[in-house]
């Protein structure tokens, strides 16, 4: 099932996982933002990964060597690779600037009411 | 019909175009957002109302690709609906929050928006990556919304939220992911059917990631904690919004990805983490002071309620509707409370004290939302939890029925620590006056008012129609609570009207009741006890302004009760009844607390009689007729539970400790009530469900006892305790409520002996108690109005000053204690031959030895009151009001008419007992002479002769006997000081002081030490609970991991 792309697979896991690392461990706030954002890297990988066909290009049709058939613009299935991860990559990734962007604005603030980055200045509130 | 889509596209428009907009003036964007929100409004409900009427759901194909291929959205009755609320909570949280600062910029306004197209398109799609755009739409959203506040810890809140959410939405992205690359699409009807081809190892895992993605953003236990800060922290009308959409949303998501778990293990961890938070989260709401931070947890209880239904959802389709209902429940009721508690401000429990003394509209929106949330009747939880409960009876998953009823429990034990709170008359320091314009409270007193409205709907379903005498009564009683103008007597007038009107009513709607003798019985009881206290009342004031509403909703409900064939129609009257007569009971000066006492005690027998109603309902039966149905081990714990819940309700012995605060501190008009009628309900459930149900006995291991004999000693142990407790009380209304339920006891136990016999002497007594206990608390009433005391240290010496009331106190001791002439010796004289005839001998030397205690405090009662030395402060003293009198009045005409002629009432009893066995327990040898197996007795000749003898001792005291010397209260010289405290010296302190210390051993505290360790316990375990939440942002996230390293490892296991 996933010939050839074991190293994308496992690489995207393998950031899945320093990412939370660096969520759990660290207690400055910003380094667990970019805990989070190398999560959503990961995860964006490991999509692609999963749709990736070994010897198959980008579903991009930017040559006439793609389309099967030169007259009626159809395209050559069998030299892409699958399009749908892709396109979801694309969207994830606008997702994951937004909500890097909303994670950080909240660390600017937080760090305006007690002039520390600290993750465990922030636990008052609980039971 | 307008194209759904516009609903999505419409939104998101106007809300990049909102900023433009808002150039022309903060008025002119207002303005556009709320049309655009009333526009999605009237095309949901247009849609609603086609969709409902037949029309075909809408499929939406966007972009010229036919699914799978392309992206389809759906449009059908479920989603109109969800929409329709999305845009109406959206409509009330902009009015609310145009008034709170932080949130009236524009910018708020375009997430506001965005929130609610967010909503729709997740309501709306069949596309799982597109499920994950407007996820995360919507939680971009709204913690933006949240960063708006600008208080420190609304920004913790927050950003541990977007922490958890950031976690989730990464796993549900996953999850997504590999189940396109496990089937080849992202359709989700598509996937349903392909997914079911898929055998790989990993898919469980798979769908693992999904549902706990799903299960985080839903605040599911243990992954609530950020969820809960959220609601403590930031600004309630932020966390309205998110549960009218967001939240709602999100359930309906979960309710269709639930396609691909059919047929997979995962259902029951779905089911068990889904009800594992409603109990839990219940649990450790109690132990909250914080009101915001109790109203999440409530949320997390309630989302976990729904979360547990979804898995049976599939098999039975009683459970879409208790869903649905359950749902729009928790949206007007948990919207509607976060705005009242945004209003109001007050942050701790205690803030709430008295309410908004000064506003009536947003008391009542306050204690109907309250309600609604506590799933009571008439509001659609209560209709909601009922299909629940119905679905799983009648389902091999029954066993989840207890859990949810601890749940609802622990949910009414700290919604009505709250409601303690607010009921508490006003002081100086209540708080929650109307700052503001109308438009900050319009989103609450809508709420409210569409939850009264659905309730009022609902129960007249199932109570016969709006026309039906129990739904008016309620309605009489909800427009007297609001209408604050009316004067307390002329509002007793309009309801001694109003239950005059009904009692005509019921006359002739009862004709047609196949069980016209047991519940016309009770009827007249009911009614004739409820006019009774309406007339006392036109002399008096009682309680506080709503007190004559809230007792006609009582009357109504009973009413109700009574009348319906429906084991629904009687349990949402049983449930309406408990809450009324809680309010009744809470508005004594000092009834705050014991009314919770009665409330929680109350509530758990209402949860024990459900469970009964439920093995009966499992067996397919819903109507009182067809009880007789059951069998075999179904019947057994059918009538154990409702026994149980009965016995509860009349406070027997070990579960009696409500009753004293209850009957003492309620207001003086209500307590003849609370025991004359209400206490004779749980009776008529025992009358009605024994009559029909017939029990096996026990296994054989447990001896084969009937379990009709452990009421019996339920009952007589009951009978006895209260009767010695009630000795030694210093206060006239706790003596009288010990001796109330001694008496219900008494009936309690006659009822189980199953005899004709029995029954005459136990519904007898019924009819007796009801006249001569509401006879004696009248007539205390009266005393306690005008001399302002209850103890009876306090009084005394009043029969010169109140010689009607005397009177009274003088029937009724002689009724109650059972000597002839009057009505109460017939009933000792049944109950006696009836246990003698049942054979239980040694229950009844019991019942003798308790009568005989009786008469002590009988002779206190009267004594202490009336005889002896007048306090000089009474002795400008008058006479009860005259109607209290006129209704004085008429119970003793009722007393001595059954005490001369005893067939008035005899002979009608025997027709429904010969009804029930077959056979009379009594004959009528002659017009006045009644015949049982044991013996005879006639009224009219121990009427004779007992007037005789008064007559010759009467004689023999004025001209006979020595004469007697009148003596001054001066007269008596005391030492030189007076002792402190001075009532310690006067002759009705501590008046059976021997006696007391006599009985000392068998009058320990044993009952309330226990039941105090149970709350200390349940405490405890809530306390050490709610350490779960540590308050650490990392810790909430290693929750998710671990939750779902131990789901997987489960589901490896499994």
């Amino acid at each position: 099932m996933m010939a050839g792309n074991e190293l994308y697979v496992g690489t995207g896991i393998l950031l899945i996982f320093i990412g939370f690392v660096g969520v759990l461990t660290r207690r400055n706030l910003l380094k667990m933002v970019i805990g989070f954002s190398i999560i959503d890297t990961g995860v964006n990988l490991l999509i692609v990964a999963l749709g990736y066909l070994p010897g198959r290009t980008a579903p991009i049709v930017n040559s006439p060597k793609y389309l099967a058939d030169a007259s009626s613009l159809t395209v050559d299935a069998s030299k892409l690779v699958d399009p749908v991860p892709q396109a979801l990559v694309l969207t994830a990734i606008v997702i994951g600037v937004g909500v890097t962007a909303l994670m950080l604005s909240y660390v600017i603030r937080l760090y305006a009411t007690e002039k520390t980055l600290d993750v465990r200045q922030f636990g008052r509130l609980k039971w | 019909m307008v194209n759904p889509i516009l609903l999505i596209a419409a939104g998101l428009g106007v809300a990049f175009l909102l900023p433009v907009i808002d150039r022309a003036g903060r008025v002119v964007s207002r303005a556009v957002h709320l049309l655009t929100l009333l526009f999605g409004l009237i095309v949901s409900l247009r849609w609603l109302a086609a969709l409902t009427g037949g029309a075909q759901a809408a499929q939406i194909i966007t972009g010229g690709w036919i699914p799978p291929i392309g992206i389809n959205l759906r449009f059908g009755p479920l989603e109109a609906a969800l929409v329709a609320l999305a845009n109406l909570t959206a409509i009330a949280a902009a009015l609310y929050l145009a008034h709170h600062e932080e949130q009236s910029t524009v910018k708020s306004l375009v997430i506001q928006l965005l929130l609610v197209v967010g909503a729709t398109g997740l309501i709306m799609t069949r596309d799982l990556f597109n499920t994950f755009v407007f996820l995360e739409i919507s939680g971009i959203g709204s913690y933006a919304l949240l960063a708006f506040g600008r208080e420190r810890d609304g920004l913790e809140a927050g950003f541990k939220y977007m922490a958890l959410g950031s976690a989730a939405s990464t796993f549900f992205l996953l999850g997504v992911a590999f189940l396109y690359k496990l089937t080849g699409t992202l359709n989700l009807d598509d996937m349903v059917g392909k997914l079911s081809g898929v055998t790989v190892a990993g898919v469980g895992t798979v769908l693992l990631l999904v549902m706990v993605g799903l299960m985080a953003e839903l605040k599911l236990f243990p992954l609530n904690g950020p969820a809960i800060d959220i609601y403590d922290a930031a600004e309630p009308g932020v966390n309205a919004l998110l549960v009218g959409t967001t939240l709602n949303a999100l359930m309906f998501t979960f309710f269709k990805v639930m396609a691909l778990y059919r047929g997979n293990s995962w259902l029951l961890a779905i089911a068990t983490v889904g009800m594992t938070t409603f109990v839990v989260s219940n649990l450790l709401a109690i132990r909250q002071k914080k009101v915001r931070r109790m109203l999440g947890y409530s949320s997390s209880a309630q989302m976990g309620l729904m979360i547990f239904l979804l898995p049976f959802i599939r098999t039975d389709v009683v459970l879409m509707s208790a869903m649905a209902l359950l749902l729009l429940n928790h949206t007007l009721a948990k919207a509607g409370l976060l705005w009242l508690a945004g209003i109001h401000g007050g942050r701790e429990l205690d803030d709430w004290r008295g309410a908004f003394p000064d506003s009536i509209a947003m008391r009542v929106s306050l204690a109907a939302l309250i309600l609604a949330i506590a799933g009571l009747p008439p509001f659609p939880g209560f209709w909601g939890k009922w299909q629940a409960l119905v679905g799983l009876a009648r389902s091999t998953a029954w066993p989840w029925i207890i859990p949810l009823l601890v749940g609802s429990l622990l949910e009414l034990v700290y919604y009505f620590g709250w409601l303690r709170r607010i009921v508490e008359p006003a002081g100086a320091e209540s708080r929650g006056s109307l700052r503001t314009a109308f438009s900050e409270v319009a989103g609450v007193l809508l709420f409210a008012g569409l939850a009264i409205a659905f309730g009022v709907r609902l129960t007249a379903s199932v109570w016969g129609g709006l026309g039906n005498p129990a739904i008016l009564l309620g309605i009489i009683g909800l427009v007297l609570v609001v209408a604050q103008g009316i004067s307390q007597k002329a509002q007793a007038a309009l309801s001694v009207l109003a239950v005059g009107w009904v009692i005509l009513r019921v006359v002739q709607l009862a004709h047609g009741c196949p069980l016209w003798d047991v519940r016309g019985l009770f009827l007249v009881v009911a009614l004739f006890g409820a006019l009774i206290i309406a007339i006392a009342g036109i002399g008096m004031p009682a309680g506080r302004g709503s007190f004559w509403g809230l007792f006609l909703i009582l009357v109504g409900s009973i009413v109700g009760l009574l009348t319906s064939d429906s084991l629904l129609g009687f349990f949402a009257g049983w449930e309406l009844m408990t809450w009324s007569s809680y309010f009744l009971v809470s508005q004594g000066r000092e009834g705050a607390k014991p009314g919770l006492l009665y409330m929680l005690f109350s509530g758990a027998a209402g949860f024990l009689i459900l469970g009964g109603l439920m093995a009966a309902e499992g067996a397919g039966i819903d109507s009182m007729a067809q009880l007789g149905q059951l069998s075999g081990g179904t019947a057994l714990a059918a009538w154990c539970l409702l026994a149980a819940g009965f016995a509860v309700k009349v406070a027997s012995w070990g579960v009696h400790i409500w009753a004293p605060g209850a009957y003492s501190e309620s207001p003086d008009l209500f307590t003849p009530f609370l025991s004359g009628v209400i206490s004779k309900v749980p009776v008529f459930g025992l009358a009605a469900v024994a009559a029909r149900i017939s029990a096996p006995a026990f296994a054989a291991f447990l001896g084969g006892i009937e379990p009709a004999h452990v009421l019996a000693w339920v009952g007589g142990l009951t009978a006895f305790g209260m009767t010695l407790l009630a000795v030694f009380q210093e206060d006239a209304k706790r003596l009288l409520a010990y001796s109330s339920v001694g008496q219900v006891g008494y009936i309690v136990l006659a009822l189980a002996a199953m005899t004709p016999l029995g029954w005459t002497a136990g519904l007898w007594h019924v009819v007796n108690h009801l006249l001569f206990k509401s006879l004696l608390f009248l007539a205390v009433a009266g005393v306690v109005y005008r001399t302002g005391t209850r103890r009876f240290a306090d009084m005394g010496g009043l029969i010169t000053r109140m010689p009607i009331s005397f009177v009274s106190v003088l029937i009724g001791i002689i009724a109650l204690s059972g000597v002839p002439p009057l009505s109460g010796f017939a009933g000792k004289w049944l109950l006696y031959e009836a246990l003698v005839d049942r054979g239980w001998l040694l229950l009844t030397g019991f019942m003798m030895f308790a009568s005989a205690v009786a008469f002590l405090y009988c002779f206190r009662l009267i004594h202490s009151i009336f005889l002896g030395q007048l306090k000089r402060e009474h002795r400008e003293i008058r006479e009860a009001p005259a109607p209290l009198l006129v209704s004085q009045g008429l119970l003793m005409v009722a007393i001595l008419a059954l005490s001369v002629r005893p067939r008035l009432l005899l002979e009608p009893l025997q027709r429904l007992v010969t009804g029930i066995f077959g056979q009379p327990g009594l004959q009528f040898a002659s017009a006045t002479k009644i015949t049982s197996s044991l013996g005879y007795f006639n009224a009219a000749a121990i009427m004779t002769l007992v007037a005789a003898l008064f007559i010759v001792l009467l004689f023999f005291l004025l001209f006979a006997g020595p004469k007697s010397r009148k003596v001054g209260q001066l007269d008596i010289v005391y030492a030189a000081e007076v002792p402190p405290p001075p009532e310690e010296i006067h002759y009705a302190w501590a008046f059976y002081m021997p006696y007391e210390r006599a009985f000392k051993p068998i009058l320990g505290s044993t009952v309330t030490a226990f039941w105090s360790g149970v709350k200390d316990v349940t405490e405890a375990l809530a306390d050490a609970g709610r350490r779960v939440y540590t308050g650490d942002a990392q810790t909430y996230v290693l929750y998710t991991l671990l939750f779902i390293l131990v789901l997987a490892g489960l589901g490896l296991a499994g």
